[in-house]
């Protein structure tokens, strides 16, 4: 600990106003904030599709995990017309990904099944295309969260220029609120030490406010919900 | 050259270049566009949210201590660490000695106002350090040797030319009149600066302290990648930066991106819990959060200026000013520019010499209108002002011009007499150069007074 610690928090504490009158700490609920659509007449996989439309990302649905394998067989490039043939796609060990891999031949060929702790961030950097699951899906926002656990760590999502997100319906939630309740209420031991809130594929508008997307990150986000 | 005169004399070269006021002004009109379109569709009330947000804020700042406690105590349990730095030398020094420390030779940083603020890039680069700005306006403006010309939007003043020139010259890459292009070459310039550099170093939009965590808003990915792949995190962060709760974020994320580019929600909110735990798959190994004081706890003092703590840096105020839109976010030469820039800069340590940016507002309130958390940024400015006065001693004719103008306002006879004479003199207007003429207002034939007197 430094010395200026106890400066900058003295000097804090002398100036605050005293504790009888300070104002209390405003709770959300208390305040009907945003347009909203009434939760049980709508279907929030329906908003969460139409907002990710919206913002350049691309949805798809499959009934079951055989369905969801073709589907993902039909979004994945041939590997030929990628730049690193022998590092095409990559996915984390996730029961619900061993599943859809499982249930095609070609798909448990080519996408392969990595470590990531066991990869340098040079090769890593290779692959084309990244396949992780999420924590939750927002409705109201067309959001994903995703953590560390979810995703195979940090970079698998950011990395690949393009990220496919598998999601089961039970992981909607209507609001970010919703969201970021449920992820603290974890226990410590199962929150990661990182989460990412993923709005859209990465874009920039820093020239002449023109938007482009695929700036650093994922040019390219697809969710695919399954179930 | 005092810093006031050359304010001057860059404010009026700027004022009358056009091509400067066209960029800027359309820059701003594509951003007025995005944020009207946002608010409406996003907020039933707008209003609401910004008190609430200010409520929080109060609160925040008036246990700002034991916050920041509460986050120390949440963050160093997983093993983060914490430097707490009483001013900008502090910070940097901390920085620049834990890399010479760990021998990193490459250091990649997303966009930062905090660590602008403490001049670290050039402190870093003196220790043989090289620092890659990996923020797509950030690189532009690091590779021009300029300094970010907007909060939000460092390189709001290049044209797309401008930034193929300099893309040319700087990277070797070909011309180039789309947008688009010249993302992928700053993309493909950057990649590798990722994945080989040893440290990364960011900012933080938001201290949470509930979760003993860090928020980080961008667009880009860069801010993600530079969390991501080197082995060191270092976050620089302001004390006033906290919110108490995780679920804050619910409401303040959404309001930053409103307001900073007319977003619902920016595309990336990272919240970083501390280094890689021993289970997860990657990570860095060690993260350090530094927070920074500079001035702020002395302005926490101030009774006016305590809300100015509540600013989330969103930029609105730049964009609403129509003083920004003329001088330019460079005039200013400080770090924040704009309306807030005027309220804190000169309280900031060792900026004292900026009290003149007081006087560069009309005082119309534009700022104080858009405000997210309802700042009264302009009053704040007047406050400023009242103190530039009350504390530089003015020059002996506007002394004795002043206490003229004081004794004559203060009679209603002398008033009138002032206004006769005045009235008479006007046929000398001509003694006045014929380019000043113009400015010279005409009085009326007749005072209200006398008009009233007239009618009644
Ligand atoms: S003072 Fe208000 S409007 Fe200006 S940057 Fe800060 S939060 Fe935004």
């Amino acid at each position: 600990m430094n010395g200026a610690r106890e400066q900058i928090l003295q000097n804090l504490r002398k100036g605050a106003t005293p504790d009888s009158t300070r104002p209390g700490l405003p709770q959300h609920e208390d305040v009907a904030l945003y347009r909203n659509f009434a939760p049980a007449q709508s279907n929030p996989l329906q908003t969460f599709a139409q907002k990710l439309a919206a913002l350049k990302g691309e949805f798809y649905q499959a009934p079951d995990t055989a369905a969801a394998a073709k589907i993902l067989r039909e979004l994945l490039p041939a590997a030929e017309s990628l730049p690193h043939k022998n590092k095409f796609a990559a996915r984390h060990p996730a029961p619900l990904l061993d599943r859809i891999c499982a249930a095609d031949h070609w798909l448990a060929e080519n996408v392969q099944l990595i470590e990531p702790q066991k990869i340098s961030s040079p090769d890593f950097a290779e692959f084309s295309i990244g396949l992780t699951t999420v924590d939750f899906l927002v409705a109201r926002t067309g959001s994903l969260v995703l953590s560390t656990t979810t995703a195979g760590g940090r970079r698998l999502s950011v990395l690949p220029p393009f990220h496919i997100a598998i999601a089961t319906p039970a992981q909607v939630v209507i609001s970010l609120d919703e969201a970021l309740n449920a992820y603290h209420a974890r226990g410590e031991a199962e929150r990661s030490s990182y989460a990412t809130i993923i709005t859209g594929p990465s874009r920039t508008s820093d020239i002449e406010k023109i938007l482009v997307l695929g700036a650093h990150g994922p040019k390219r986000l697809t969710v695919l919900v399954v179930g | 050259m005092s810093e006031f005169s050359s304010f001057l004399s860059r404010s009026a070269s700027k004022a009358s270049d056009d091509t400067h006021r066209w960029k800027i002004a359309k820059a701003i009109a594509t951003y007025d566009a995005a944020v009207a379109t946002t608010k409406a569709n996003q907020f039933l009330d707008w209003q609401a949210a910004r008190h609430l947000a200010a409520a929080i804020k109060n609160y925040t700042l008036e246990n700002l201590a034991d916050l920041l406690e509460q986050f120390e105590s949440n963050f160093t349990a997983r093993g983060g660490k914490i430097f707490w730095a009483a001013t900008a030398a502090a910070a940097a020094k901390y920085v620049v000695q834990l890399a010479q420390q760990r021998q990193a030779k490459k250091i990649v940083k997303s966009k930062s106002m905090t660590t602008e603020e403490i001049n670290l890039n050039a402190q870093l680069e003196q220790a043989g350090i090289e620092v890659r700005e990996s923020d797509l306006g950030e690189l532009i403006v690091q590779l021009a040797g300029e300094k970010p010309y907007h909060i939000v939007t460092p390189a709001m003043h290049k044209s797309k030319a401008e930034i193929s020139q300099l893309f040319q010259e700087k990277l070797q890459a070909p011309p180039t009149e789309s947008a688009e292009e010249l993302t992928m070459i700053a993309r493909r310039h950057l990649r590798q600066d990722y994945v080989t550099a040893d440290i990364g170093i960011t900012g933080a939009n938001f201290i949470i302290a509930d979760a003993g965590a860090i928020s980080m808003t961008e667009n880009e990915g860069n801010g993600r990648l530079t969390m991501a792949c080197p082995r060191i995190h270092i976050v620089v962060a302001g004390i006033e930066k906290v919110i108490p709760r995780l679920t804050d974020l619910s409401l303040f994320l959404p309001l930053l991106a409103t307001s900073g580019t007319g977003q619902e929600i920016s595309c990336y909110n990272s919240i970083v819990y501390g280094p890689r735990r021993h289970d997860e798959d990657d990570g860095p190994e060690e993260m350090h959060v530094i927070l920074l004081d500079n001035g702020r706890s002395q302005l926490y003092h101030r009774p006016h200026f305590r809300e100015a703590l509540r600013c989330i840096r969103c930029g609105a105020c730049l964009n609403a000013c129509p003083v920004f839109r003329t001088i330019g976010g460079h005039t200013y030469n400080v770090t924040y520019q704009g309306p807030i820039g005027a309220v804190i800069s000169p309280h900031y340590n060792g900026l004292p010499q900026y009290q003149h940016l007081a006087f560069a507002s009309s005082l119309c309130g534009a700022c104080s209108d858009v405000c997210p958390v309802h700042i009264d940024v302009h009053h704040l400015i007047l406050e400023n002002r009242v103190e530039a006065v009350r504390t530089t001693r003015q020059s002996w004719p506007w002394r004795l011009a002043m206490s003229m103008f004081a004794w004559m306002m203060r009679s209603r006879q002398r008033l009138n007499l002032l206004r006769r004479l005045l009235h008479w003199s006007q046929p000398l207007l001509f003694l006045v150069p014929s380019n000043r003429r113009q400015r010279v207002p005409r009085l009326a034939a007749k005072t209200f007074a006398e008009l009233w007197k007239e009618n009644k």
